[in-house]
């Protein structure tokens, strides 16, 4: 080789290490693309790709290079497991040492134990798998209906129109009639009028079982109790839609307060009274 | 033809006892003795000790049976294993650090530097030949008007110089790396000696002429 030669290779050793910077140097394609490449299984833009990698990277051309040999068959000179050398042995009894126990070996084994451990609960699957459908379905059902009902743009026909009648504002005054809910109703929809705007659309609902002039309570319920927060949706700063499911509500009377959420103790901006009744 | 479709068929049958758990042990075991050479020999080619590469050999084929649940076609195994290996290697060097492990290609500008630094193997290494000034700054030329030469070269015809030059490469291999004919490869590397007007050094090789 001439000096010439020896100064064409050194520059191109800086080049090709330029563009391993460019590419970052320690991005390699990965070994699935690097298989896939050999198989000319990537698109026209990956191979071109990979191409540009592998002209300034060693490694993994010496990697694609090495893949044909190694997807060969296996020798049939290796030996088999008759013909074992002690340090394989030695190094298979590390590597089953290692490895989770017969009974529990990974992937589709493992499936495979399982199934036969739970063999005999297979007369029970159609049951379990209609216990499961029923539930989910209790449960999927009114959920489905509340969200339908909360990102429609229609009310549906049954809704309950609640406002707080002029001059009952205080916690201490009589209450007015209660809206009647059917307690069998899958869900119940109240479009709530507030007493006054709220600008800055932040609210708190309470909805607690009893009322506060200490009416009868829910049953099973103590007076008073809070339950938990039904799906409610902001028309506007004056204007709630909320869904009751029902499975939140058993029959009983129900107080529903609207609350300024950032002044909770300030009067109400809507107080409404429930009667969940059976049919 | 017959014997290496019979020895793939018996790989296939020996993955999809191991996936049904049929045979589990046996299974496994036999697949590792098959295959244990070729990874053995997959890390030694990459310069790990004997130690090193059973070590490696070991984390190879435990990721193969904790995930040979996954590997949808079994006669897909060798490259699967090729790529388990590939993740394995890969990760050694992270974890060393690849810097030391490619000691070999450090440039003579790293060499250099350590001889500035006083470091005594870079100054045994350079011997009395440390370039002087004036030979980095024809360096320095040599350099940009390579580049600026390489930048005008197609793609493909680019890469095989960067194969042929700077990794040493093969007429075949080089044709293999870029799925194209030897001959292609020669009348690219024909074209660059004279776009970039040097002299391409000849390295015996017992195959180009």
């Amino acid at each position: 080789m001439n000096d010439d030669s020896d100064g064409v290779v050194r520059s191109l050793r800086e080049l090709a290490s330029e563009a391993r910077q460019r590419q970052g140097t320690g991005a390699h394609p990965s070994p699935e693309t690097l298989t896939s490449y050999h198989r000319g299984e990537l698109t026209p833009a990956a191979e071109d790709d990979v191409q540009e990698h592998l002209a300034v990277c060693r490694h993994c051309a010496r990697l694609v290079l090495d893949l044909p040999a190694f997807q060969e068959a296996p020798d049939p000179a290796d030996p088999g497991l008759g013909g074992l050398d002690a340090e394989a042995e030695a190094s298979w009894q590390t590597i089953r040492a290692r490895l989770p126990g017969p009974s529990t070996p990974a992937g589709r084994h493992r499936d495979a134990s399982s199934a036969r451990r739970f063999a005999w609960l297979q007369p029970f699957t159609p049951l379990a798998a209609a216990a499961v459908l029923a539930g989910a379905t209790v449960v999927a059902v009114p959920l489905w209906i509340i969200a339908r009902q909360l990102t429609s743009p229609e009310l549906p026909p049954e809704t309950l129109e609640l406002s707080t009648p002029e001059g009952q504002r205080g916690p201490g005054e009589a209450p007015a009639a209660p809206a009647i809910v059917h307690a069998q109703a899958a869900s119940t929809t109240l479009l709530l009028r507030l007493t006054r705007p709220q600008p800055d659309l932040r609210f708190r609902i309470e909805l607690l079982a009893g009322n506060a002039a200490g009416g009868s309570g829910a049953a099973g319920a103590p007076a008073g109790h809070t339950l938990p927060l039904p799906a409610v949706k902001v028309v506007d700063s004056r204007t709630l839609v909320l869904v009751l499911a029902r499975r939140q509500l058993a029959p009983g009377r129900y107080q529903l307060r609207v609350l300024d959420a950032q002044q909770p103790a300030a009067d109400p901006l809507g107080d409404y009274q429930l009667a969940v009744v059976e049919p | 033809m017959a014997l290496m479709s019979s020895a793939t068929d018996q790989v296939v049958l020996l993955v999809e006892r191991i996936q049904a758990g049929t045979d589990y042990e046996r299974s496994c075991r036999e697949l590792y003795h098959q295959f244990r050479r070729r990874i053995v020999s997959f890390f030694a080619v990459r310069g790990f000790s004997s130690d090193e590469c059973a070590e490696l050999t070991q984390e190879t084929f435990i990721r193969v049976f904790l995930g040979i649940g996954r590997l949808h076609d079994a006669s897909r195994f060798a490259t699967w294993l090729f790529e388990i290996a590939t993740n394995v290697y890969r990760n050694e060097l992270r974890h060393r650090g690849a810097a030391k492990r490619d000691a070999f290609e450090e440039s003579i500008e790293d060499l250099a530097e350590d001889q500035a630094a006083g470091r005594p193997d870079a100054i045994a290494a350079l011997g009395s030949n440390a370039p002087s000034p004036l030979d980095e700054t024809l360096h320095r030329e040599r350099l940009e008007s390579l580049r600026a030469k390489l930048k005008l070269l197609p793609p493909q015809m680019r890469r095989c110089v960067f194969l042929r030059l700077y990794q040493d490469l093969k007429y075949r291999e080089i044709a293999a790396l870029l799925r194209i004919s030897i001959e292609t490869v020669k009348a690219h590397l024909h074209q660059a000696q004279k776009r970039l007007m040097v002299d391409f050094p000849d390295r015996p090789d017992g195959e180009e002429t």
